[in-house]
């Protein structure tokens, strides 16, 4: 178990190759310090001169190209799949690395291959099929004219995509029904109200689809995300669409990618993440007699053509599922992880312990308060608190013990005991690492810490983690 | 704010023990919400009473707006029910933001159907919760009848008929609020608006209730008249209180956050 990414290091036309078991895990912690820290950070352990199999083994990486003043990266977090976070990241990084070209790894280690210059073995890209390349990449020449092109997003144009035009929706689902979770097995009962499909959670990530009737109704659907008949344009897949339930205009901070479908206009609008970006090309070609645009302004475009003003995410709420990331110097690694459950184990078990304490003390306050013996039963509360907390801190420690014996135990510690560099790039120092941060922020005009960190999710799920 | 105007606070500590316990049980351990309750009744009992977060404005101290000025918070979060209102033929009558002070932030919509016979009351709020802001949206459909009518299974007249759709959370205190003279059922939200229009007019065509039909200029002076006779209910119940103009400076402070 590991998050391994991989960094290639170009310098003077020489590639120098970098591994890390767990950096795939919020790897722009260690990117935003800029080119000298990251160098700095690689340089605790010894480099490699030949790419050996890290990129077989990698989930993903960097390749810093510094003849050419580019880095391409591709990091696993959630929290990106939403275009407005991404964006803002996208600004820290592009003012951490003054100069060079900060491009996203669209097509994850084939693109980060491809930047490397280092060929990869079919096996080693899990999710696309890039066979023929040469081949396919004729094709699309013949395909696309530059004109064509023209109107696509820089990043479309720069990354030539190689697969044929199904291939290139990467692994999104078939069709509508199924991006709403509705399987054929699973046929609708009338009475079950629970998990109604195209509901969501209220924080999590969608898909955001709105469509304008000749007449000029609008309706909001959502889905997990955009299905492959929507973009090659089967009209069945509208027809799932107006079956779903209506939906309302989702804030921005959950919307992973947005479409509009103008029928009056023969319009489509398109805006997202990475994905998107990649997808929008396919999404051109299917639909040749519609006018598709890329939404430049993303979740402000589609709230224009379809009414509401909607609930625009601020720069400070996009930067709040950030920086607690950034400024962790916790080394993520499988100790770290398992202490995270043990934390959140440890959470639940006291408000387990915590409610059951309120109910032996309730009856003995009640007894306090009818029979006016209010210090007897305040002594007896304090007696049983004391007493609660002293066993459980004390089958607290049994437990961790039993655990850092045990074989998961010993393994997570040997892994920690092997790490040689730093757990971060950047400063180590918490203050000295705000200060950089806060001093970063500033440059890329951006909210300074103090008001980003109002904003921060107390519940996050990996708070225990960071 | 002039001196002159009259603010309303809610008063939880006068909702009966036992839906107070369950409704505050939805979103903490039962022993916990038990507690709470008591806390309430005794600062009650002591005279201390508790300071609402936000104050509310009479009826008709509302603000009318159009609809394109309206929250774009509370029109992202009707899209859904704007769009199925349209489809079932609905018209809206009237947008408006609510006159609150302290940490509440509210808007509505009335809506007619085509028959004239349904008025559709549309409501969204955000409040101070357990866990922060809390956002809620409540759906209404309420009909007037032409005169009073006996159901089957009760010897109070019913004057109106209400189908009324909230957060599951919020369910479990509905009860306080029912009223003799009203025929009342919550359903979930989850349950959708189509589903609830369907039980709404069910209930009417069942218990033979003779709706009145609501020309365009009366609906809306019917629509108001039936929330003041709400409005003193809850007074005359308790669940409101009028807020006094020290409670009114000190509410006013409060900010949603």
């Amino acid at each position: 178990m590991s998050e391994p990414a991989v960094f290639v290091v170009i310098r003077d036309h020489e590639k120098r190759f970098y591994y890390d078991r767990w950096a795939h895990v919020f790897l722009y912690r260690n990117l935003v310090w800029g080119p000298d820290a990251l160098d700095s950070w690689l340089a605790g352990e010894q480099p490699h001169d030949d790419d050996g199999d890290w990129f077989a083994e990698s989930c993903g990486g960097v390749v810093v190209d510094h003849d050419r003043r580019k880095i391409t990266w591709d990091g696993d977090d959630e929290a990106l799949s939403v275009p407005r976070v991404s964006n803002v990241l996208n600004t820290l990084l592009e003012t951490a690395w003054q100069g060079y070209d900060v491009e996203y790894a669209v097509h994850g280690l084939q693109s980060l291959a491809n930047a490397a210059g280092v060929e990869l073995e079919d096996e080693d890209v899990e999710d696309d099929d890039f066979e023929d390349q040469d081949a396919d990449e004729d094709k699309l020449d013949e395909e696309f004219s530059d004109e064509e092109f023209a109107d696509a997003p820089p990043q479309r144009s720069q990354t030539r995509l190689i697969e044929s035009k199904e291939e290139r929706l990467g692994d999104r689902p078939e069709t509508v029904r199924d991006a709403a979770g509705i399987y054929d097995e699973d046929e609708l009962d009338e009475d079950e109200e629970e998990d109604e499909p195209g509901e969501f959670e209220d924080d999590s990530p969608r898909a955001w689809i709105t469509l304008i009737n000749e007449q000029g109704v609008v309706r909001h659907r959502h889905l997990e995300e955009l299905s492959r008949d929507l973009f090659l344009c089967d009209k069945n897949a509208f027809r799932q669409l107006l079956a779903l339930k209506p939906n309302d205009v989702p804030p921005e901070s959950v919307v992973t990618e947005g479409i509009w479908f103008d029928f009056k206009r023969r319009e489509i609008g398109y805006w997202g993440n990475h994905q998107a970006r990649r997808d929008l090309a396919v999404l051109q070609r299917s639909w040749q007699q519609w006018h598709v645009q890329w939404a430049e302004n993303g979740y402000t475009d589609h709230c224009a053509v379809s009414g509401p003003i909607g609930i625009p995410m601020t720069d400070e709420e996009a930067l709040a599922t950030l920086t607690p990331r950034i400024l962790s110097t916790k080394r993520i690694d499988l100790g770290n992880i398992i202490g995270a459950l043990g934390g959140q184990l440890k959470k639940t078990v006291v408000k387990g312990v915590g409610c059951l304490t309120v109910l032996i003390c309730l009856p003995v306050l009640l007894f306090g308060l009818i029979a006016g013996k209010m210090q007897a039963a305040l002594i007896t509360i304090g007696v049983v608190v004391v007493g609660v907390a002293i066993v459980f801190k004390l089958v607290e420690r049994k437990f961790k013990r039993k655990f850092n014996d045990s074989s998961i135990g010993m393994f997570a510690r040997d892994q920690d005991a092997a790490e040689t560099r730093a757990p971060v790039a950047g400063p180590l120092d918490p203050a000295e690492r705000r200060a950089r941060l806060d001093q970063l922020l500033l440059a890329a005009g951006l909210p300074p810490l103090q008001d980003i960190e109002k904003h921060v999710d107390e519940d996050d799920e990996l708070k225990e983690l960071l | 704010m002039t001196s002159r105007e009259r603010y309303y606070g809610e008063s939880i500590d006068a909702m009966p023990f036992g839906l107070m316990v369950n409704a505050i049980g939805q979103v903490v351990p039962l022993p916990i919400s038990f507690a709470v309750t008591f806390w309430f009744r005794l600062r009650r009992w002591l005279g201390v009473r508790i300071l609402p977060s936000h104050g509310i404005g009479g009826i008709g101290s509302e603000t009318v707006l159009d609809r394109n000025l309206m929250p774009p918070r509370a029109m992202s979060r009707w899209a859904d029910w704007l769009e199925q209102l349209t489809d079932l033929g609905f018209t809206s009558l009237r947008y408006s933001v609510e006159n609150n002070i302290g940490a509440k932030e509210s808007a509505s919509i009335v809506l007619i159907s085509s028959d004239s016979t349904i008025l559709a009351y549309l409501d969204w709020f955000q409040i101070p919760g357990a866990g922060g802001v809390e956002e809620r949206r409540v759906a209404e459909f309420n009909s007037l009848l032409e005169s009073k009518r006996y159901p089957s299974d009760s010897t109070v007249a019913v004057t109106e008929v209400m189908t009324a759709m909230a957060h599951k959370n919020d369910l479990a205190l509905q009860d306080a609020f029912k009223c003799d003279h009203i025929d009342t059922v919550f359903l979930d939200e989850k349950q959708g608006l189509p589903k609830a229009l369907q039980a709404h007019q069910r209930r009417i065509q069942q218990n033979h209730y003779p709706p009145r039909c609501l020309g365009q200029d009366e609906a809306l002076q019917a629509y108001d008249e039936m929330n003041q006779r709400r409005f003193d209910l809850m007074l005359e119940r308790g669940y409101l209180r009028e807020l006094t103009p020290r409670e009114i400076d000190r509410i006013s402070r409060k900010k949603l956050q």
